[in-house]
């Protein structure tokens, strides 16, 4: 049963992925656009060479944070559009630590960057949170909103108590954190830090709370069917605070690893679509945990092989967008009708085997 | 011609199962001819497709000797034939008559004025002894009221066959046999009634002809003078069914339970008032009562999953009226809830996620604090084998069950948790016979393994066949309490609408 339930997940994000490579083969050949140069520039950009493997494998690191982010949440029946504010209060808290006491060694800045960060963006998370199983307010509402608070008061962070005078601080960046703050670099030269390894680990320890422990069986039940839960002893609102807190702690920690392998620095609203992206790998990924790597490196690829296809394939980059707007009509069609017939078969062929 | 309508081959399949198949069904102008089947037999469907909801795969339908072609429900309602669903489909906040007139061009006027339409419902309804006033809003008319408002509507609109599904399910004896009374009126005015149900007394009482589905298939089409029960439910289930053997025990029992006083309010109305009742070892306790009379608050109550307005809930001497629903449990209360599918089951996850929900936190599944899906599986495996759930594999998804396989699902894990007290609501509801039986005899093993069980249910015949002692409700209040023997069905009707 895994094995089907497994089966139909990857058909659906290969459906998903067909269809917004039809759908963008269409345009472009009613732009009249050279279909296989588009492309062939696409892929090289994303995996062509060493240097550019090692861009789209770097982007992977917050798109599967912030893609947990959704997917953890989602499990406790609570939508977190609010992904991308609890990431930018994650890096704000990890630059703060380090800003604040320059003179720790590195090793335990990066400690403590890590677990501000979680800390922020946990506490982020869990004001929507409480608002919602306390007084019943639409967690979709909230955590998007909390997404602009964070942007501003990010912001006012960076502009009043870290201002640095000049033309660093004039443009919207705090100081840089100390050198000695930074991860191993894992290409020379790129910016592939052990960030991506960070992000796989929590990926499988995020995979086996959901599957190995009490409170992942019960948030799990909680996501699906929240009053059969109650009526059998689970504490609901428990279990979806829980499933908050954990969801904006792994977007913190997705900030905060950000600027301490990437930036160095926090920078106003430095990666301003990375929560919505989150969300889309999430949704292609079918809320199963070990397959959000995948789609998260399907996104990174059509990202990091955009700017390529617009130099050298005479298509605009805004093509990905396309893209990704075709994926999500896709994947929230919930009845694809193929696709469940598909399974069926595949279901009785693996019952007569 | 005497015949109205005339069904050939029809086949209809979901996936890979059939609902229909090769269906041959006359039926007679003037008859109340009456469908039987277990739950998944086919019926609903089988009527669906003549009233236009779902199109068959094969077959025809002919109507007065004359093949039709019937794609939507209006195909149906302007070829004369229409349906009252299980489910009614009014609106709450509009009155009777708008109700009726709904959906229909205006008349005389550019305006649309319910006004218009009067003089001719009003002539309907005394045709038809359907007793409504036109000018009460749905909101606050009753269930029987309600589903005259439903047929009156599809008079209204002309129609000669007449659907009726499952109509008897929410209604008490006398509203039952006010409903005998409106069709055997319809048939009187020429009208043709097809009759859905699977109370084999009340299809015996009420049908001319009787046809059983089973499977998808239809077993036999039979005279109602030519049978006996025991024939139709034969046909029906295709065994014979042995009655269940209910044993009343006197003498003076421990108290299990003991509610005093309870008083409980619901979204700000007070739902419960002056509820005082006991449950004792071994002895199953029904709760009748028309649906929507303060027993789902009750239940609610007693196990936990509301808060009380006053009043003492003392389990084994023990005062449990401020503990949760999961301390509730650990003393040893089991809940099977009145919905499966809202309020029983995780119906996406797996029957083995399914099974072990409220055992999971404790040992064997839970060993040094992660989930052991080893004891879960031995678990899982023998309940699926002992409850004989029809099932593929323990891993496949409790939503692809039929009602009665998810039901045995519930009551195999609330069971299996050895409870001294089950508070077992609609247990039978939209359960196949066979598998009510089973369920049944399991609330029966209950009370003679020395627990208590205190059964909700709109069922009265399931009341009957349970209970030693019979609490009725009426208006959050309880009406009377009756000893098993005392209770007939006309005392029971009596006490539910508070008249007693």
């Amino acid at each position: 049963m895994k094995k089907q339930k497994m089966i139909s997940t990857i058909m659906i994000a290969v459906f998903v992925i067909v269809c917004a490579l039809g759908i963008s083969i269409i345009m472009l050949l009613i732009a009249h656009k050279d279909v296989v140069l588009a492309f062939s520039k696409l892929a090289q950009g994303a995996v062509g060479n060493k240097m550019n493997f090692a861009r789209t494998v770097r982007m992977m690191a917050p798109l599967i944070m912030l893609a947990l982010t959704f997917s953890v949440a989602l499990r406790g029946q609570m939508f977190n559009a609010g992904g991308q504010g609890q990431f930018y209060l994650g890096a704000v808290c990890a630059t703060a630590v380090s800003l604040l006491f320059p003179n720790l060694p590195g090793w335990l800045l990066i400690i403590l960057g890590i677990i501000a960060g979680m800390a922020g963006g946990m506490l982020w998370a869990l004001i929507p949170a409480v608002l919602k199983v306390r007084f019943r307010c639409s967690e979709v509402v909230t955590t998007l909103m909390f997404n602009y608070i964070a942007v501003y008061f990010t912001e006012f962070l960076v502009r009043v108590p870290f201002y640095v005078p000049g033309a660093v601080g004039e443009s919207g960046s705090t100081a840089n954190i100390p050198e000695g703050v930074s991860l191993t670099t894992l290409v020379k030269g790129s910016e592939l830090t052990t960030e991506i390894i960070f992000a796989l680990v929590v990926t499988a320890i995020v995979w086996y709370w959901s599957r190995w422990t009490v409170s992942g069986y019960e948030t799990e039940v909680v996501g699906v069917n929240a009053v059969a839960a109650r009526y059998t002893g689970v504490n609901v609102k428990n279990r979806q605070l829980l499933a908050m807190a954990i969801s904006g702690a792994i977007a913190g920690a997705g900030g905060a690893l950000e600027i301490i392998g990437v930036f160095h620095r926090f920078v106003i609203d430095f990666a301003p679509s990375v929560g919505f992206d989150g969300i889309v790998v999430s949704l292609m990924a079918g809320n199963s945990f070990p397959l959000i790597p995948v789609t998260a490196f399907f996104l990174s690829c059509l990202q990091s092989g955009a700017k390529t296809m617009e130099m050298f394939g005479k298509v605009p980059r805004s093509l990905v967008d396309v893209m990704i707007g075709v994926i999500i009509v896709v994947v929230t069609v919930k009845r694809l009708p193929f696709v469940v017939k598909g399974t069926k078969r595949a279901i009785k062929e693996n019952k007569e085997s | 011609m005497d015949e109205i309508i005339k069904l050939e081959n029809i086949e209809k399949h979901f996936g890979s199962v059939y609902a229909n198949k090769d269906i041959n069904l006359t039926i007679k102008r003037g008859d109340v001819h009456s469908i039987v089947g277990e739950n998944g037999a086919g019926k609903s469907t089988l009527m669906n497709i003549l009233y236009g909801m779902i199109r068959p795969d094969s077959g025809s339908i002919y109507y007065d000797g004359e093949k039709i072609e019937i794609k939507s429900p209006h195909d149906a309602i302007a070829r004369g034939i229409g349906m009252v669903h299980q489910h009614f489909m009014l609106v709450p906040s509009f009155t009777v008559m708008e109700n009726i007139v709904l959906g229909l061009p205006p008349r005389g006027e550019k305006i649309w004025r319910p006004e218009n339409f009067r003089p001719e419902i009003t002539k309907i309804m005394e045709d038809f002894g359907l007793e409504v006033d036109l000018n009460a809003k749905i909101q606050d008319i009753s269930v029987g009221i309600k589903q005259r408002v439903e047929i009156l509507k599809i008079l209204y609109r002309g129609a000669k066959v007449i659907i009726l599904d499952e109509p008897t399910a929410i209604l008490t004896p006398q509203e039952t046999q006010e409903l005998f009374s409106t069709i055997r009126l319809l048939i009187k005015n020429d009208h043709t009634v097809i009759f859905i149900s699977h109370k084999l007394k009340e299809v015996m009482e009420i049908s001319d002809k009787i046809s059983a589905l089973r499977d998808g298939v239809l077993v036999n089409t039979v005279n109602r003078d030519d049978v006996t029960a025991k024939d139709v439910a034969y046909m029906m289930i295709g065994r014979e069914l042995e009655p269940l053997q209910k044993t009343l025990e006197d003498g003076e029992k421990e108290v299990s339970l003991k509610i005093t006083d309870l008083k409980a309010a619901n979204d700000g109305h007070v739902a419960i008032e002056d509820i005082s009742f006991c449950l004792h070892k071994g002895e199953v306790v029904g709760v009748a009562g028309v649906e929507g009379n303060g027993q789902s608050t009750l239940v609610d109550a007693i196990v936990g999953a509301q808060g009380t307005g006053g009043g003492t809930i003392v389990f084994e001497g023990e005062d449990i009226t401020g503990c949760s629903i999961a301390e509730r449990m650990q003393k040893g209360i089991a809940h099977i809830p009145e919905d499966r599918m809202t309020e029983g089951l995780a119906l996406p996850l797996s029957a083995e996620k399914n099974l072990i929900l409220g055992i999971h936190n404790k040992e064997p599944i839970k060993q040094k604090g992660r989930l052991n899906w080893k004891e879960a599986e031995k678990i899982s495996e023998e309940l699926i084998k002992s409850y004989s759930v029809k099932i593929k594999s323990r891993k496949e998804a409790v939503a692809n069950l039929s009602g009665g396989n998810m039901q045995k699902i519930v009551v195999a894990r609330e069971l299996n948790r050895e409870p001294k007290i089950v508070v077992a609501c609609q247990p039978t509801r939209g359960v196949d016979i066979g598998s009510s039986k089973y369920i049944r005899e399991c609330l029966l093993d209950v009370k003679k393994k020395g627990g208590s069980v205190l059964l909700v249910s709109a069922d009265l015949d399931e009341i009957l066949e349970l209970s030693d002692r019979i609490v009725v409700m009426y208006d959050g209040k309880i009406s009377g309490v009756l000893d098993a023997r005392e209770a007939t069905e006309e005392r029971l009707g009596e006490l539910m609408f508070g008249r007693g």
